[in-house]
C-alpha cells in the first residue's frame, strides 16, 4: 500500500539523492588522476533534477503529500529551480578550485548535494518537523565544507565558529517549535495557522515564534546574529562562500516565508516587530560596517549581510495595508535576482585570485587597464548589488520598495527610508572597487597581464551577467515568476 | 504589542540586576588575595604530573562512526509499530533506508576508518601521493604545503 | 508525606525543561572549553526533547514523541560534525581545547 506518495511530484528530490548516493559510491571506483569526473556526476544530477521540476511546472498545479507537510506548488517549484540553478553555478564555480587543491574531490560534490537536498525540501516543507531536518540538512554538509581546507587554521576557524553558532540557533529554534507545538497542538503550518489567533497564552506565543525566528535569522545572518558571517566567509573556500551566501542563506528566506505567510501570518504581533528590528539593524550595521573593509570577501560578506535586511523589508511590512501579496513577490524576485548578482561577483572574485592569491581590494587596482572584460563584468555585478538600472538589482530594490507602499504604515515607512538611505551608503563601497579597477594604477605585487580564466569558471561567469542584464532590461521575466509564485 | 512589555521589563530587571551585583560585589567585597586562594584548588593535594596522555584519534573517528549508525536505526522502532499497516511498501521504503545506511559504512572501510592495527604509513591507492593546497584563494603556504601523515 | 502523594502537573516538567535549556544556553556562551560547549548544545536538546515528551503526553498526540526521534538523529549528526571540526583543529594546534585559542579571524 502506498500511503500518499506523489512520486511525479519527489522527482527532483529522489534524483538528487540518487545522484548523491552515485558520486559517493563512484568516488570510491575512480583512479585518482579520473576525479573529477565525479564533478561531473554531480552536474549531470542537478541538471537531470531540473527535467521533473520542469514538467511539474508545466502541469501546473498544487500536489499535497504526508497530511499536507510537503507541498509541491508553483512557490516550492520557483525556488527548487533557483536553488538548482544556484547549485549548477556554484558546481562551476568548484571544479577547478577543488580540482587544483586535490582536496577529497568525490566528498566536496556529496557534501554540497547534500545541502541541495536540504534546500529543495525546505521549498515544500509545509511542518516544522520537515522544516526542522530540511534546515540541518542544509546546515550540517555546510559546516563540514567552511572547515573544507583543513590543513589551514582559518578554514579551521571558519568551521568552528560557524558550527558553535549554528547549533545554538538550531537548538534554540528547535525550543521555540517545540513551545509552538504546546500552544497550537500541531506541527502542520496550516494547522498552525487556524490554532495560533485563538490561542489564549499570547505571550508564550510571542516567545515561542521569537525563538523559532532566531534559527532562521542566523541563517540570513541578519544582525544581530551575524558574528560568524565575515569570518566564516572569509576562512571557507571561496566556491563555499559563495554557496553561502547565496543558497543557505535563501534556503533560511524560504523557511522564514513558509513560516511567517503559511504559519503565523493571522498573528502578525508575534513577528513582525522582531523582523522589522532585524531589518533596519542588518541594512544599517551591514552597510556601514562594508564601508570600512579592505578586503572583499569580508566587504562582500557585510554586503551580504546588508542584502539581507533589503530582504527582511518585505517580511516586516507583510502584513500592513494589502502589502501581504506584494511582500511575498518581493521576496522571491529579490532573492532570485540577489543569487545571480552575488554568484557573479564571487565568480569574478574567485577568477581574479587564481592568479593573485588575495583578496585585497587593493590588488584589483588598474584592472581595467590590462583585463577590460573582466573589469567590466566586475562593474556590472558590483553596480547591480548597489541597485542602479539597467542592472537587474534594480528591479529587486524596485520590489522592495513597491511592499514598502503597500503596506502604507509609519512602521513601513520608517523602514523604507532607512532602506533608501542605506542604498546610498552601499554605493560608496560598491563604487569603492569599481573606482579602484578603472582609475588606479597596477600596484607593484600584481603581474599585469589579462586574466586567464577555466572554462567552468567562465561559463559561472557568463550566465550570472545573462541574468543580470536580460533581467535588468526584461523585468518582466521575474516578475512573473514572482506573481505565480504568490498564487497566479 | 503591549504583550512585550513585560519582556522588554524583564531583560531591563535582568541587566539592572547584573550590573548592581558588579558593582556591589567590588564596591563592598574584602580584597586579601594570597597564593592559596589563587590556586585553581584551595585544599587537597597539588598536582605534580600532567593528566592522563592523549589519547589516539582513531577513538574518536570510531565513536563518530558508530554514533551516527548507530542512532539512524532508531527509525526502525516507529516503522516496527506500522509494519503490518504498511505491508510491502513500508518494506521496499525501509530497504531503501537500510540501504542509505549501508553505504556510509563502505565510505568508511574505503577510507579506512575502521582499519585497525599497526600504524601504516600506506596511502589508499585512490589517493593522490600528495595533496597540495594550491588553488587556495588565502592560504600563503599554498604551493609547499606538506604532504599529510595521517591517512594511516 | 508518600511519594505517591507528590503530584507532578506537566508545569513541573516544563519549568524543568526551560531551566535545563537555560543552563544549556548560558553554559554554552560563557565556557570556554569546546567539549563543554557541546555537551551544553546536548543539554539544550535534551531539554526540547522533554518539552516535546511533555506536550505529547498533554495534547494526547503522538507526534510529540515521533519529532524526539528527529532531533536525536539530528544532534548526533551535528555532534559527529563538531568532534571531526575539534580533530580538524587540534592535529594542527598542540594544546588545550579552548575558544580563546581560535582567534586568527577577527569578525
Amino acid at each position: 500500500m502506498n500511503p500518499g506518495w506523489d512520486f511525479h511530484a519527489i522527482a527532483p528530490e529522489i534524483i538528487i539523492s540518487a545522484t548523491i548516493i552515485v558520486v559517493l559510491i563512484a568516488d570510491f571506483f575512480f583512479q585518482y588522476r579520473r576525479r573529477f569526473q565525479t564533478s561531473q556526476l554531480a552536474t549531470i544530477g542537478v541538471l537531470a533534477a531540473m527535467v521533473p521540476v520542469v514538467t511539474l511546472a508545466v502541469n501546473g498545479g498544487t500536489r499535497q503529500m504526508f497530511g499536507g507537510a510537503f507541498v509541491v506548488d508553483p512557490y516550492s517549484l520557483a525556488l527548487t529551480g533557483f536553488f538548482l540553478a544556484a547549485a549548477y553555478v556554484t558546481l562551476l564555480l568548484s571544479v577547478d578550485y577543488i580540482g587544483d587543491g586535490d582536496y577529497y574531490q568525490g566528498e566536496f560534490y556529496v557534501l554540497l548535494l547534500t545541502s541541495l537536498l536540504g534546500m529543495m525540501v525546505m521549498t515544500s516543507a509545509r511542518d516544522l518537523i520537515t522544516i526542522f531536518v530540511a534546515l540541518e540538512t542544509i546546515s550540517i554538509p555546510t559546516f563540514v565544507l567552511a572547515g573544507w581546507r583543513k590543513h589551514d587554521p582559518k578554514s579551521n576557524e571558519a568551521a568552528i565558529k560557524y558550527y558553535l553558532i549554528g547549533v545554538l540557533s538550531s537548538a534554540i529554534m528547535l525550543y521555540g517549535m517545540s513551545l509552538v507545538f504546546g500552544l497550537t497542538g500541531s506541527t502542520l503550518l496550516r494547522d498552525i495557522a487556524l490554532a495560533a489567533p485563538r490561542t489564549p497564552h499570547t505571550s508564550l506565543l510571542i516567545v515561542a515564534v521569537f525563538l523559532t525566528l532566531v534559527g532562521f535569522a542566523f541563517k540570513v545572518s541578519a544582525v544581530p546574529f551575524h558574528f560568524w558571517v565575515p569570518d566564516t566567509y572569509e576562512g571557507a573556500p571561496t566556491p563555499v562562500t559563495a554557496f553561502l551566501s547565496v543558497s543557505s542563506k535563501a534556503g533560511g528566506f524560504v523557511a522564514m516565508l513558509s513560516i511567517v505567510f503559511f504559519g503565523f501570518f493571522a498573528v502578525p504581533d508575534t513577528w513582525q516587530p522582531a523582523l522589522w528590528v532585524l531589518a533596519a539593524a542588518s541594512m544599517v550595521l551591514g552597510n556601514l560596517a562594508a564601508l570600512r573593509q579592505t578586503n572583499i570577501v569580508r566587504m562582500l560578506a557585510y554586503s551580504s549581510i546588508a542584502q539581507g535586511g533589503f530582504i527582511l523589508v518585505p517580511f516586516a511590512v507583510a502584513a500592513d495595508g494589502h502589502a501581504a501579496r506584494s511582500s511575498f513577490e518581493a521576496v522571491v524576485i529579490y532573492l532570485l535576482i540577489y543569487g545571480a548578482m552575488n554568484l557573479g561577483a564571487f565568480a569574478v572574485v574567485i577568477a581574479f585570485a587564481r592568479r593573485t592569491r588575495s583578496a585585497e581590494i587593493s590588488t584589483y587596482g588598474g584592472l581595467g587597464s590590462y583585463a577590460p572584460s573582466f573589469a567590466v563584468l566586475m562593474t556590472v555585478f558590483l553596480l547591480s548589488l548597489a541597485g542602479l538600472p539597467p542592472l537587474a538589482g534594480w528591479f529587486a530594490k524596485f520590489v522592495m520598495f513597491r511592499s514598502v507602499l503597500d503596506a502604507g504604515t509609519p512602521g513601513a515607512t520608517v523602514l523604507g527610508v532607512i532602506a533608501a538611505v542605506m542604498s546610498v551608503v552601499a554605493f560608496f563601497y560598491y563604487l569603492r572597487v569599481v573606482r579602484e579597477m578603472w582609475f588606479h594604477p597596477v600596484p607593484d605585487s600584481v603581474n599585469p597581464e589579462p586574466v586567464q580564466i577555466p572554462l567552468a569558471l567562465n561559463a559561472a561567469i557568463g550566465i550570472c551577467a545573462a541574468i543580470v542584464l536580460i533581467v535588468g532590461i526584461y523585468p518582466q521575466v521575474f516578475a512573473r515568476i514572482g506573481e505565480l509564485a504568490a498564487g497566479g | 504589542m503591549n504583550d512585550y512589555l513585560p519582556i522588554l521589563l524583564m531583560i531591563a530587571l535582568v541587566f539592572a540586576f547584573v550590573g548592581v551585583s558588579f558593582v556591589a560585589s567590588g564596591l563592598l567585597g574584602p580584597k586579601a588575595p594570597n597564593s592559596a586562594k589563587q590556586s585553581p584548588y584551595e585544599c587537597g593535594i597539588v598536582p605534580e604530573v600532567e593528566p592522563a596522555e592523549r589519547f589516539p584519534v582513531k577513538f574518536y573517528l570510531v565513536a563518530m562512526a558508530f554514533i551516527v549508525l548507530d542512532v539512524e536505526i532508531v527509525f526502525l522502532y516507529p516503522f516496527v509499530t506500522v509494519f503490518r499497516q504498511l505491508g510491502l511498501f513500508g518494506l521496499i521504503a525501509m530497504g531503501v533506508f537500510v540501504f542509505g545506511l549501508l553505504i556510509p559504512f563502505a565510505y568508511l572501510l574505503s577510507v579506512g576508518a575502521l582499519a585497525w592495527g599497526p600504524v601504516q604509513r600506506r596511502l589508499s591507492a585512490g589517493i593522490g601521493p600528495v595533496r597540495r593546497s594550491a588553488g587556495a584563494v588565502f592560504d600563503p603556504a599554498a604551493p609547499t604545503a606538506a604532504p599529510e601523515h595521517e591517512a594511516a | 508525606m508518600t511519594l505517591a502523594s507528590v503530584h507532578l502537573t506537566d508545569s513541573y516538567f516544563l519549568t524543568f525543561a526551560a531551566m535545563l535549556f537555560s543552563i544549556g544556553a548560558v553554559g554554552l556562551l560563557i565556557r570556554r572549553n569546546v567539549l563543554v560547549m557541546f555537551m551544553c548544545v546536548e543539554l539544550m536538546l535534551n531539554a526540547v526533547n522533554l518539552t516535546f515528551v511533555t506536550f505529547a503526553k498533554t495534547l494526547d498526540d503522538i507526534r510529540g514523541q515521533a519529532i524526539v526521534f528527529f532531533v536525536l538523529v539530528v544532534a548526533a549528526a551535528e555532534v559527529a560534525v563538531g568532534l571531526a571540526i575539534i580533530v580538524a583543529i587540534f592535529r594542527r594546534r598542540r594544546g588545550g581545547a579552548t575558544a580563546d585559542d581560535i582567534d586568527l579571524l577577527r569578525g
